[in-house]
């Protein structure tokens, strides 16, 4: 398979969101193609060596969130419309918000001003973002 | 639940003598689920089994498998591998083969030999000079041989290196993924995490824990609190049920939470902490909390 | 699902056989050193090969069946040996019991093949010296094998039936059966006559009731005659009762074996 999923069962969080997450980022990266196939529930299941349920309610609920479809007999695929897609990078602003939350309260419990929060995480900004380099 | 579910253990005790090994344990196992027992080593998980599959008979309560306790026909689809091994010393790896081959209508060559291959056992080879991982191999290729419907493995990855562990965890998930129902108990937490839909914490023969590997990972949890000076009393915590045990140091408070990290969080707020988070555990994390709490230390080093 | 048991079986008659042939030669090349050799039934009476005396096949089956008897008492703890293996075959689709009267069943097999055995190899023995044709069969042929037979499956079924229940330790048991059989008989015909000791003779008689040697004891040229024994109370000193008794408890102990295994936990 062309997309390459990892999920880490030392953190807290359940498998089957770390899997929805991968699969919405792989999306909103195109390293999932619209209309593309998804692994089976037993192939993957068996190449992470985690349970199968947990991949298959991974993708019901990417099912229901409208990134993939399913067709019983034929497998799981990225939907071909562009509905996948914005799902996907709704996905990524909520996992960024994540993020960025942590780093607030980071910062905070660091003593940190809120200029100079904003300060440090501007050098970090243009360290990663270099000038002209315009994503969408 | 369903009244026919893989496995339906109900109020089951084990007594020996005096001294109660298992009580009152209830659980239940759904059909094509992955259920991992986990427990400190004389907490009851092979009492369990052994009176699950009938090699001991329960004291009180009823051990079923497909709604009714376990009868010759049963072991048609259904494998165990003891924790111990009960391989014959002085016969080969083919001799058991063999063996199985001729007590299984289902019995799969061609599935025995992948496996042998599998595991690189040597077929002409007497058991009594293998290793103890290759003892393990052993058993499991015979349980696999067949395609059970139902495995109980007691300690499945034992003695075996981390490949082959993952080669064992590989062969359970497969099996689910069929539909096969598997019991497994391991000391290899983060393998049941990985595999397991359901885990049961057992201690000193009582259930502790059970539930989804997911619903516990969502509920057990740390609430910590950072504090300007050292950390308050606070009255009640370490009683309150929610809370599985408290520590304390310098100005840092952690409660181990079972349930409701949320309220307890919120509780702690009232005593004006700089800092109140609540933090994810593991299963590792979960089962060493569930279990008695802090890791033993090394006599000597000062407490 | 009793392959196991087969195995086991195999590799034990194998051993015997080999012992076997090693001791038949061994009597061989005594038997053509120069000189006579002498066959002593314990009548007492003598024999060499040298003459042209009929040789009874009664005898033969004696030899024979003390070769059985030892072999039975070697298989007679295999359920006992079982044990430390029940999580492979008590976890099989087979009635527990019905696995054990197999084991039973397999081992009364092998015990009979180990008889017959013993038997060719004597009469081999025989006819490497040209005596063939003297062997003879008369009265005493048939008791001897009944009895004979019985009494090694007597032996495998008492301590089958102590030792089946039991979680391992089946080969001290079998260890004490022989010292104590030899004990009983022994005593038991040291004691006889005298009336200060009659008592004690007649409660070793008694015990000598579950002895198996007791009822294969003095064989003699004229057969196990109606005349009492040494060892045993009269009423169980006769043919028919001897054989009777051998049988019956070699069944009765083996029944109970099974019903043990059965109960048994791991």
């Amino acid at each position: 398979m062309p997309a390459i999923f990892t999920v880490d069962p030392r953190t807290g969080v359940p498998l089957y969101l770390q899997l929805i997450e991968q699969v919405k980022r792989a999306v909103a990266l195109g390293s999932l193609a619209p209309g593309e196939q998804l692994p089976t529930v037993k192939a993957l299941a068996l190449s992470l060596t985690i349970n199968p349920n947990t991949v298959a309610r991974a993708y019901r609920d990417l099912e229901r969130d409208g990134v993939i479809e399913t067709s019983p007999g034929r497998g799981s695929f990225v939907r071909a419309d562009g509905a996948s897609t914005a799902q996907s990078h709704r996905a990524m602003d909520d996992v960024a918000a994540s993020v960025f939350a942590d780093a607030a309260r980071e910062a905070k419990t660091l003593g940190l001003s809120r200029a100079r929060a904003a300060e440090i995480f501007s050098e970090q900004l243009d360290r990663w973002f270099p000038a002209g380099d315009d994503q969408q | 639940m369903n009244p026919t579910n893989a496995i339906a253990i109900r109020n089951f005790t084990k007594r020996y003598g005096s001294f109660e090994a298992v009580s009152n344990l209830t659980l239940e196992v759904e059909p094509g689920s992955i259920c991992g027992l986990l427990g400190p080593n004389g907490s009851g998980k092979t009492t369990t089994f052994k009176c699950l599959i009938g090699l001991a008979r329960p004291t009180a309560g009823t051990l079923d498998v497909e709604g009714a306790p376990v009868h010759p026909e049963t072991f048609e689809t259904l494998a165990y591998v003891p924790e111990r091994s009960a391989l014959y010393e002085w016969m080969t790896v083919a001799d058991h083969l063999e063996f199985n081959r001729r007590s299984y209508k289902t019995f799969d060559r061609k599935r025995a030999e992948e496996l042998v291959d599998l595991f690189r056992l040597e077929r002409k080879k007497k058991v009594g000079k293998l290793s103890k991982g290759q003892h393990t191999a052993v058993a499991l290729v015979l349980a696999f041989s067949f395609r059970p419907r139902i495995l109980i493995l007691d300690e499945p990855a034992s003695g075996l290196d981390p490949v082959f562990q993952r080669v064992v965890l590989d062969l359970i998930i497969e099996a689910a993924s069929t539909g096969s129902t598997v019991v497994f108990s391991s000391h290899q937490i983060g393998q049941v995490e990985r595999a397991a839909d359901r885990v049961a914490i057992l201690k000193n023969g009582k259930l502790i824990v059970d539930g989804t590997v997911d619903t516990l990972k969502g509920s057990e949890k740390i609430v910590e609190a950072i504090f300007d000076q050292s950390v308050p009393e606070v009255a009640g915590l370490s009683t309150d049920p929610r809370v599985r045990r408290i520590e304390r140091s310098g100005r840092i408070l952690r409660a181990y939470v079972k349930e409701d990290s949320d309220g307890i969080a919120r509780r702690l707020s009232e005593f004006s902490p700089k800092n109140v988070s609540v933090l994810d555990l593991n299963l590792e994390d979960i089962f060493i909390n569930a279990v008695g709490g802090e890791i033993p230390s090394i006599p000597g080093e000062g407490s | 699902m009793n392959y196991v048991e087969v195995l086991r079986l195999r590799k034990a008659l194998t051993v015997y056989a080999i012992v076997a042939c090693a001791v038949l030669l061994l009597l061989l090349f005594i038997a053509h050193a120069p000189g006579h050799t002498i066959i002593a039934p314990s009548d007492g009476s003598h024999h060499t090969l040298t003459e042209a005396h009929a040789i009874p096949l009664s005898f033969l089956f004696f030899i024979a069946a003390w070769c059985a008897i030892i072999f039975a008492t070697v298989v007679s703890a295999n359920l006992n040996k079982e044990y430390d293996g029940v999580e492979m075959v008590w976890t099989k689709p087979i009635d527990r019991g019905l696995l054990a009267l197999q084991y039973v069943l397999l081992d009364f097999a092998a015990i009979l093949v180990a008889f017959v055995i013993a038997a060719g190899l004597c009469v081999l023995a025989v006819a490497s010296v040209g005596f063939v044709s003297h062997i003879a069969v008369d009265a005493r042929t048939v008791p001897t094998l009944v009895i004979g037979l019985g009494s090694a499956f007597m032996w495998y079924g008492l301590v089958a039936g102590i030792t089946a229940g039991m979680q391992g330790h089946g080969g001290i048991v079998v260890g004490l059966s022989w010292a104590a059989a030899f004990v009983l008989v022994s005593l038991a015909a040291a004691t006889r006559g005298g009336e200060l000791i009659h008592l004690t003779h007649t409660l070793l008689t008694i015990l000598d009731i579950f002895n198996p040697i007791a009822y294969f004891s003095s064989y003699s040229l004229s057969g196990f005659g109606a005349h009492e024994s040494p060892v045993l109370p009269q009423a169980f000193a006769g043919t028919a009762a001897r054989s009777l008794m051998t049988w019956g408890l070699g069944v009765t102990g083996c029944a109970v074996a099974i019903a043990s295994w059965k109960r048994l936990e791991a």
